[in-house]
């Protein structure tokens, strides 16, 4: 496979692709300056990016809702958005703003816990995110039993919710979605939550090819009668 | 000098070592699950040498080499899944192919950008990232037919060597152009270093946002030592 330049090289280059002698001078100015630019404004980037960590743990570490609906709007804040490109565990933890308030309305009385509790600090979710992207790698490979009983251990012992959990699956650079997805919501099933197993199958269909469809009707469907029978959709 | 620091090879043509620079033990713990589910080539063993505390990436591996009497060396990061499970055989496959073929990546660039910042080129090869539902290694073997590059040089994440040449652990003191300075030493010695046409991405490398400052220095001191004309 012939994997492109990462970004255009246009006007370095001829109409064949080549450098240029010219591109080639060219190409190393213009490198020189950005890493130049770059060095300048390090130390600049490297403070912005840890008072943001900063403000975020204080926000975490207060434990209550207050804290928690402030933290949220603080993800979408300028001071946010202005740094957060900068460091791999601000990029994840973008993600746990939208989660947090499908959380909140699922459940305004405050009875399960919520992304934000089962962490300390934002590095906290670095690593959850890194983990979950490695057992459903796993998932999308093999469907070993022991693979699925680690996950369903990790996800019990961070109290991850579906939301989390079907969020995760959507952001992450993962093939087979659909697959990794329906043996989840198996899992699900099998530990008496056909309300997850139904709400994941729903969030993620969108994500899904067409050669998963009769996979999710089959989960849905038993997810659905499972559900009718008393369990409801649970959270 | 050490003895290592000649052009030579493991003794043991039977054996596969993995050496691993750890800082992270979440991440080493993932490449060794996939590692140990590898199939092992009949008649040849595997050994994982993983290196704490390395002052450099060179300097790590300078020590896992010295670790080890495995012909085969297959230098990787922490964050690296090897997700073909006849990954071994098919770089034997590659290797047995021609001697002078001294070191295969998983992607490289044919031809250096001049700038030397690889990604301002094109690059050959494959990863996960990119091809991420095409993961079905049922029936999957590599085959010289799908094809080999023969490349300037290669992405660290992982590299597989059959000979040992001493990494430049004094020139690059860091975690950047440890890679590339290797492959080109290992050209100046009339070497190969190639990376195979894969049909199927055979690893994934999950990196994060490159927050390493001294990539320039070493740019540089790599440009200086190996581009400028005379």
């Amino acid at each position: 496979m012939v994997i492109p330049a990462a970004e255009d090289m246009s006007g370095y280059t001829d109409h064949n692709g080549k450098f240029t002698e010219e591109g080639a001078e060219k190409l190393r100015r213009d490198t020189e300056r950005f890493y130049r630019e770059g060095a300048e404004r390090k130390a600049q980037v490297y403070t912005a990016v840890c008072v943001v960590k900063g403000r975020i743990n204080e926000r975490i570490q207060e434990r209550s809702r207050r804290a928690y609906d402030a933290l949220a709007d603080y993800l979408s804040s300028d001071e946010f958005a202005l740094v957060d490109g900068y460091d791999s565990e601000l990029i994840a933890f973008k993600l746990t703003m939208p989660v947090y308030r499908m959380e909140r309305a699922a459940d305004p009385e405050g009875k399960f816990p919520v992304v934000y509790d089962s962490i300390e600090y934002i590095d906290d979710f670095y690593n959850v995110y890194m983990q979950m992207l490695f057992y459903f790698r796993r998932l999308q490979l093999s469907s070993d039993e022991s693979d699925k009983e680690e996950l369903c251990a990790y996800v019990k012992k961070k109290k991850i919710s579906v939301r989390l959990l079907a969020a995760l699956l959507a952001d992450m650079p993962l093939g087979g979605k659909g697959r990794i997805a329906v043996r989840i919501a198996d899992l699900y099933i099998r530990d008496d939550k056909p309300g997850d197993a139904y709400y994941l199958m729903l969030f993620i269909e969108k994500y899904c090819s067409e050669g998963d469809s009769d996979m999710f009707t089959r989960v849905k469907r038993e997810a659905a009668a499972l559900s009718s029978g008393g369990g409801g959709i649970c959270l | 000098m050490p003895l290592k620091s000649l052009l030579a090879s493991g003794k043991d043509k039977k054996s596969f070592a993995f050496i691993i620079c750890v800082s992270d033990e979440m991440m080493y713990r993932e490449a060794c699950y996939y590692i140990q589910k590898l199939k092992i080539p009949r008649g040849m063993s595997i050994e994982i040498i993983p290196i704490k505390d390395a002052a450099c990436m060179a300097a790590g591996f300078n020590a896992g080499m010295t670790e080890t009497d495995a012909k085969y060396k297959i230098y990787m990061h922490q964050n690296v899944s090897i997700l073909n499970p006849n990954f071994l055989e098919d770089i034997l496959t590659i290797f047995k192919s021609d001697k002078k073929i001294a070191m295969i990546g998983m992607i490289g660039n044919v031809e250096l950008p001049p700038d030397a910042v690889s990604w301002h080129g094109e690059r050959v090869g494959n990863v996960y990232e990119l091809d991420p539902d095409n993961m079905d290694f049922r029936n999957y073997s590599y085959s010289l037919k799908d094809g080999l590059y023969d490349v300037e040089c290669v992405d660290g994440f992982l590299m597989a060597t059959s000979m040992d040449m001493r990494w430049k652990q004094e020139e690059f003191d860091s975690w950047d152009f440890y890679d590339m300075a290797q492959c080109f030493e290992m050209r100046k010695k009339g070497m190969r270093v190639v990376v195979p046409e894969q049909k199927k991405p055979w690893c994934a490398h999950d990196e994060g946002v490159n927050n390493r400052w001294g990539f320039d220095t070493y740019r540089k001191r790599f440009m200086k030592l190996y581009m400028e004309k005379e």
